[in-house]
């Protein structure tokens, strides 16, 4: 899996749990981006990345990450488990 | 024991020595020198022999995190291992900082049964900072089990991390990763030396001018509510949440511009809570470091717990994505305001900061929908600055009225005061002349103090302006020509100096929150 096509299917993921299909992302991307993601969307997002890539995001990393693009790089390497 | 409250003239001098002995020492053994001076403050600020439970936290800390590493390919131990430290932890301080639990608890029962002793209190004090450094503890030992944190192999770096000693006396709470830098040695920086004493400043002035001055008055009115009734009341009520703020943010500002002096950032408590739109927002910018602590080790392990996750997914499925959200919010923020009411150390508490909040949240999330369309049908603009005052105002009491809890001695005064307010406005009671006919001032403030707190409230209000644009208003003072820094500076010095309550014959009331 390229990081294109992880950001690809974030992007759909997002897009979903915001109920917004202007959604578009980058690596900068940040919860001071999207209005509705406080930290309670937090986790519903995380749930919902980890459903649609089946991987899991360990407690630390979801406490921890600071943007998407940083999101990315997890998912990257929790599949590659 | 010597009395070493952080608004004395003994704070400032010891902060003094602190930062000359820290800055002569050599960049290696700068830890060390901040060690010994965080011992120093504790055997001055409070019972010396009480540090021996910081030594205890420290232990059952320092050895699970490398028992736990060391067993880290068996998930089974690592984990009961961070289990039993937190429990550890977490008991210690509820024998001491919980006691009120047990006590009353224990004597419930007496009651009902003789056969069962009605418990006292423990022979002990409780550490300085117990509710503080013990958040810390916790925090520490789950950071090394999720692995976002390498344990720390040096026993004494470690007892620091706990004991570092501005914030033993308010906290704030500190993550062991974000404090590594308190380990590395750094240079006298003058320009972070005056940042630093302007921060402890305008502390001195939040809680020396204005909170002490409101104290007078609100404690006059709740010392003695069968007088001073009617529209007292509501002064009161409305008066405790600036009093309460200035108190503990002031408190707060002393002990990170005391930091800042050493070169150490801690975490910011406060961020301008009183321009909250929404109680969800306020408390995300009131305590911050408690609330990020309970976001982080609380609600976030909560909500992503195997049984949270599939009730509120079969929630989802059957009546829908709304739903199933309020669900999740509702486990969370229960679980939060549940923890963090029972942190400050009293039922009554729980059932004010907490449950009340608790209630606040899940209804407004419920009814969101409902006025946003009642807003849309009186034409209501919500980016307009009218409607967000009005937003503001109805946060702050939300607030105010939650610290009835705070204030009274338990549940049912609570309660009691809630009916004196709404029965304030009914004729006979009612007594909106007090602002007149001088009965205003006969609750202990001058003329010159409500003159001085009207003052100050603008002060605050600039400043947190400024706070809002430039992220501290020193920034903005900063900015100034030379003439302009000094006589702020200068008039703020003055300000406390000349209408600081305190000096022979006055003492400063203890921190709010130095209790926990």
């Amino acid at each position: 899996m390229t990081r294109e096509e992880v950001f690809e299917r974030l992007t759909d993921v997002f897009r979903t749990v915001f109920d917004d299909e202007t959604i578009e992302l980058s690596d900068s991307t940040t919860s001071e981006d999207i209005d509705d993601w406080d930290s309670f969307e937090h986790i519903n997002l995380i749930v919902a990345v980890e459903e649609e890539f089946s991987i899991n995001i360990p407690m630390g990393e979801v406490t921890t990450m600071k943007n998407v693009g940083e999101m990315a790089d997890i998912i990257l390497a929790e599949s590659s488990k | 024991m010597i009395q070493m409250t952080i608004t004395s003239l003994g704070f400032i001098i010891f902060v003094l020595a602190a930062s000359l002995i820290y800055y002569i020492t050599p960049h290696r053994f700068q830890w060390i020198s901040l060690l010994f001076i965080s011992v120093v403050f504790y055997c001055l600020a409070a019972e010396p022999y009480t540090i021996i439970f910081i030594v205890i936290s420290t232990l059952i800390i320092y050895f699970s995190a490398l028992y736990a590493k060391k067993h880290s390919g068996s998930g089974r131990v690592a984990f009961s291992i961070t289990i039993a430290a937190i429990v550890l932890n977490a008991f210690i301080w509820f024998l001491f900082k919980g006691s009120a639990y047990w006590i009353q608890l224990s004597s419930f029962i007496h009651a009902r049964v003789p056969a069962f002793p009605a418990m006292g209190g423990l022979p002990f004090a409780a550490a300085l900072g117990m509710g503080y450094y013990t958040c810390q503890a916790i925090g520490y030992t789950v950071d090394c089990y999720w692995g976002t944190a390498e344990p720390q192999d040096n026993f004494f770096k470690l007892f620091l991390f706990l004991i570092f000693f501005p914030q033993l006396t308010t906290g704030p709470i500190s993550h062991y990763n974000r404090l590594l830098p308190i380990y590395e040695g750094r240079v006298f920086d003058l320009y972070r030396m005056q940042r630093g004493m302007q921060r402890i400043l305008w502390g001195f002035f939040k809680k020396l001018v204005i909170s002490e001055r409101i104290a007078i008055l609100v404690n006059a009115i709740d010392g003695n509510r069968s007088s001073f009734n009617g529209i007292w009341l509501l002064i009161a009520l409305l008066f405790y949440p600036l009093q309460l703020y200035t108190d503990f943010s002031g408190s707060v500002d002393i002990v990170l511009g005391t930091a800042e002096i050493l070169g150490i950032k801690l975490p910011e408590n406060f961020d301008n809570p009183f321009f909250s739109q929404s109680s969800q927002e306020f408390w995300q910018k009131w305590h911050m470091s408690l609330g990020n602590w309970a976001k982080d080790y609380i609600m976030y392990p909560v909500l992503k717990a195997k049984k949270t996750l599939e009730l509120s997914s079969g929630v989802r499925k059957k009546y829908g994505k709304r739903a199933g959200k309020l669900v999740s919010l509702g486990i969370g923020v229960f679980f939060t305001w549940f923890v963090t009411g029972f942190w400050h150390g009293n039922y009554k508490y729980i059932v004010g900061c907490g449950m009340l909040y608790f209630v606040v949240m899940i209804l407004y999330e419920a009814f969101s929908p409902l006025l946003k369309r009642l807003n849309d049908l009186l034409g209501v603009k919500e980016d307009s600055f009218s409607w967000k005052l009005f937003r503001m105002i109805r946060t702050y009491i939300i607030f105010s009225f939650s610290l009835i809890f705070f204030r009274a001695d338990g549940i049912s005064e609570a309660i009691g005061m809630i009916r004196d307010l709404f029965l304030s406005f009914t004729p006979g009671i009612f007594n909106p002349w007090i602002f007149f006919d001088g009965e205003l001032l006969s609750a202990g403030l001058t003329d010159v103090d409500f003159h001085i707190i009207w003052i100050s409230v603008i002060l605050l209000i600039l400043a947190a302006i400024l706070r809002d644009k430039y992220g501290y208003a020193r920034n903005w003072v900063a900015l100034q020509g030379r003439i302009f820094r000094w006589c702020v500076w200068l008039l703020l010095l003055t300000l406390v100096m000349v209408y600081g309550k305190y000096g022979p014959g006055y003492h400063a009331a203890d921190f709010i929150y130095q209790g926990f």
